[in-house]
C-alpha cells in the first residue's frame, strides 16, 4: 500500500467515524436530525456553512479558472463576501421565524409565510431538481481527486462508490450533527493544504508572489483583468454574476436550513461578521492556478492545474494529503445536500402532498431512507451517465436564487403574497430555462440568470400589490419575525 | 427584524460598491500593490474590510435598538 493511499483512506474513514460519532449521544428525532436541535453555537454553525461553500469547486474549479479564464475567477471571492452580507440581514430573521414555528426546511418557510402548500411543493421540487446534479457533481469531483491523487491507486469509481457509504452512514445516523462535525476535520485539512501549496509554490518557482505575477503580466497580458482569457465575461458578466450569486447562496435549500441549527440570531449574525474572512484561502488558491499556467501551460484540462502542480512539485505522500483533503471536502458538502434533499422528498413532498397524517418519528425514518435513494440517484448518474444532468448543474444556482425576491418580501414585507411569489417564481424560472438552453446566457453581458431575477422581483411586487394577501394568512410576517423574544411588546 | 436600522445598512452596502460597482474603474493591473496586480489587491482588500463594515453595522443596530436587542446580546 503506497503512502499517499494509506492516508486517504485514514483520513476518510476517520471522518467518517467522527461523523457517526457525533450524533451517537443524541436521542433522533426530526428536530435533531435536521437542524441539531437548534443547538449550534458560533463554531459549529462557521464550520457547517464553510462547508457548504467549499466545495470541491474550491479545490478543482478556483484554480482551474484561474489557469484557463483569468481574471473572472475572482468572481469566487466577491460573491462569497456579498452572500455573508446578505446573511447578515436576512438570516437572524430567517431563524426567529424557524424557532417560533419549528421549521425544518426551507418549503416549511414558505408554507408557513404564504399559507400555500402549493407554494412550498413547489419550491422544494426546484430545490431537489436543483441539489441532485449539485451532488452528482461532488462524487465525480471526489473521484477525481482521489484517482489522481493516489497515483491511480484508487480508480475514480471505487473512490466514489467508498465516499458514498461513508457519507451515508454519518447523514444517517447523526444527521446534521454528523455533517458539521465533519466539517471540523475538513477545515482543518483544507486550511493547511491551500496554506502550504498557494504560499509555496509561488515561492518555490519564482521567489515570490510579485515576481510570479509579473511573469504572468508579461507573458499573458490581459489575463489578470476582466475579461481575461475568455470572449464574454467582462466586467458586466462579473458585476451580474457575483449579485446572481451572492443573493443566491443562501437560496440553496441546504444552506437556508442550516441558518436554523443555530441557538439564537446572535449566533447568525456573529457568523456573518467573521465569515468573510474565510475568502482569504481562495486567494490562495488562484495563487496555485495562476503559478500553473506559468510552471505548465499546456495542461489540456484546466481544473487538473492544482493536483498536477502538486504533483510536480511535492513528494507522493504529500500528493496523498491533498488528495484526503479533497475527499473530506467533497463529503461534507455531499452529506448536507444528501440530508436536505431527502427531507424535502419526504416532508415537503410526500408528506405534505400525499400523506398529511404521517408522524414526524415516520418523517423521519423515511427522509434516512431517502438518504440511500438520492445518493444512489447521484451515484448512478455519477458512475453511468456522468454528463446527462450537465445541463441541469448550468442553471442549479440560477434556478434556486429565484427564491430570493419570495424569502425576502416575505420576511419584511407584509403585502408580498403567495400569487405574487408564484407569479415572479414562474416568470424568474422560465426566464432562466428559455435564455440558458437557448443560447443566450450571457444575455446582453448580463448573467442570464441575474436577468430573470430582475423580472421575477418586479413580477412579485406587482402581483403582490394587485393580489395582496388576505388578512388571516399572517403566518410569517414582519411584525411577528420581528422579535421572538419580545413577544410581549407585540399587541 | 424591523430593528435594522438604516445606518447599518449604510454599512451593508459598503461591499455592494466596492466589489461590485466600483468594479469597472479598478480593472487594471497596476499599479502592484503587495505584489498582487492591482484589481485583486482591490478585491482581497474590501473583503478584508467587509467584517469591519458588519461589525460596525452590527453595533449600530445594538445601539439603536437601545435596552437590548434580540436574542440576548451575549458575548460579543
Amino acid at each position: 500500500m503506497n503512502s499517499a493511499l494509506f492516508i486517504i483512506l485514514a483520513t476518510v474513514i476517520i471522518s467518517a467515524a467522527v461523523g457517526v460519532y457525533a450524533g451517537s449521544k443524541v436521542k433522533m428525532n426530526l428536530e435533531n436530525w435536521t437542524v441539531g436541535g437548534r443547538r449550534f453555537g458560533v463554531i459549529l454553525i462557521w464550520v457547517l456553512m464553510a462547508g457548504e461553500i467549499y466545495t470541491t469547486f474550491t479545490f478543482l474549479g478556483a484554480s482551474g479558472w484561474a489557469y484557463s479564464r483569468g481574471a473572472p475567477t475572482f468572481y469566487i471571492m466577491i460573491y462569497g463576501t456579498l452572500a455573508y452580507t446578505v446573511s447578515f440581514f436576512i438570516l437572524p430573521a430567517v431563524w426567529k421565524a424557524g424557532k417560533r414555528f419549528g421549521l425544518h426546511t426551507q418549503p416549511d418557510f414558505f408554507n408557513k409565510r404564504y399559507q400555500s402548500q402549493t407554494l412550498g411543493i413547489l419550491v422544494a421540487l426546484v430545490g431537489v431538481i436543483s441539489i441532485v446534479p449539485y451532488l452528482q457533481l461532488q462524487l465525480q469531483g471526489l473521484g477525481l481527486i482521489v484517482e489522481v491523487a493516489s497515483d491511480g491507486a484508487i480508480r475514480s469509481g471505487p473512490a466514489i462508490v467508498l465516499s458514498f457509504l461513508l457519507t451515508c452512514a454519518f447523514v444517517y445516523t447523526s444527521g446534521i450533527r454528523g455533517a458539521a462535525w465533519v466539517s471540523i476535520i475538513k477545515d482543518v485539512l483544507m486550511i493547511t493544504a491551500v496554506g502550504i501549496v498557494g504560499l509555496g509554490v509561488p515561492h518555490i518557482y519564482f521567489g515570490g508572489i510579485g515576481n510570479m505575477f509579473r511573469n504572468l503580466i508579461e507573458k499573458y497580458p490581459g489575463h489578470l483583468t476582466f475579461p481575461g482569457a475568455t470572449a464574454n465575461m467582462d466586467t458586466l458578466w462579473v458585476m451580474s454574476t457575483v449579485l446572481l450569486t451572492g443573493l443566491g447562496f443562501y437560496m440553496w435549500p441546504h444552506v437556508f436550513a442550516s441558518a436554523f441549527s443555530a441557538k439564537s440570531a446572535r449566533t447568525i449574525r456573529k457568523n456573518a461578521i467573521i465569515m468573510p474572512l474565510y475568502q482569504i484561502p481562495v486567494l490562495l488558491v488562484f495563487l496555485v492556478g495562476f503559478t500553473a499556467l506559468l510552471v505548465l501551460p499546456a495542461l489540456e484540462n484546466g481544473d487538473m492545474a492544482f493536483l498536477e502542480l502538486v504533483r510536480q512539485t511535492y513528494p507522493g505522500w504529500f500528493l496523498g494529503f491533498i488528495g484526503a483533503a479533497g475527499a473530506v471536502t467533497a463529503m461534507v458538502p455531499a452529506s448536507v445536500l444528501v440530508l436536505f434533499a431527502s427531507t424535502l422528498l419526504t416532508k415537503n413532498i410526500y408528506q405534505a402532498a400525499f400523506a398529511p397524517r404521517t408522524s414526524e418519528q415516520t418523517v423521519l425514518r423515511l427522509s434516512r431512507l431517502m438518504v440511500l435513494v438520492v445518493m444512489a440517484a447521484a451515484l448512478l448518474f455519477a458512475l453511468r451517465f456522468p454528463n446527462a444532468l450537465v445541463n441541469l448543474l448550468l442553471i442549479g444556482y440560477d434556478g434556486v436564487t429565484q427564491f430570493f425576491p419570495g424569502v425576502v418580501l416575505g420576511l419584511f414585507w407584509t403585502r408580498a403574497s403567495k400569487e405574487g411569489v408564484l407569479a415572479g417564481l414562474f416568470t424568474g424560472i422560465s426566464i432562466v430555462v428559455v435564455l440558458v438552453f437557448g443560447g443566450h446566457d450571457p444575455f446582453w453581458g448580463m448573467n442570464a440568470g441575474f436577468v430573470a431575477l430582475l423580472a421575477n422581483a418586479i413580477v412579485t411586487v406587482l402581483i403582490s400589490l394587485l393580489i395582496g394577501p388576505r388578512r388571516q394568512t399572517s403566518g410569517i410576517s414582519p411584525e411577528r419575525t420581528d422579535d421572538q423574544t419580545a413577544k410581549g411588546e407585540e399587541k | 427584524m424591523s430593528r435594522i436600522k438604516k445606518i447599518s445598512l449604510l454599512f451593508g452596502a459598503v461591499p455592494f460598491i466596492t466589489l461590485v460597482f466600483c468594479l469597472p474603474l479598478v480593472n487594471r493591473v497596476r499599479p502592484m500593490i503587495l505584489g498582487l496586480p492591482f484589481l485583486l489587491f482591490w478585491i482581497a482588500l474590501w473583503v478584508l474590510a467587509t467584517p469591519l463594515a458588519l461589525y460596525l453595522a452590527d453595533r449600530a443596530d445594538k445601539k439603536s435598538a437601545g435596552s437590548g436587542s434580540s436574542g440576548g446580546g451575549d458575548e460579543t
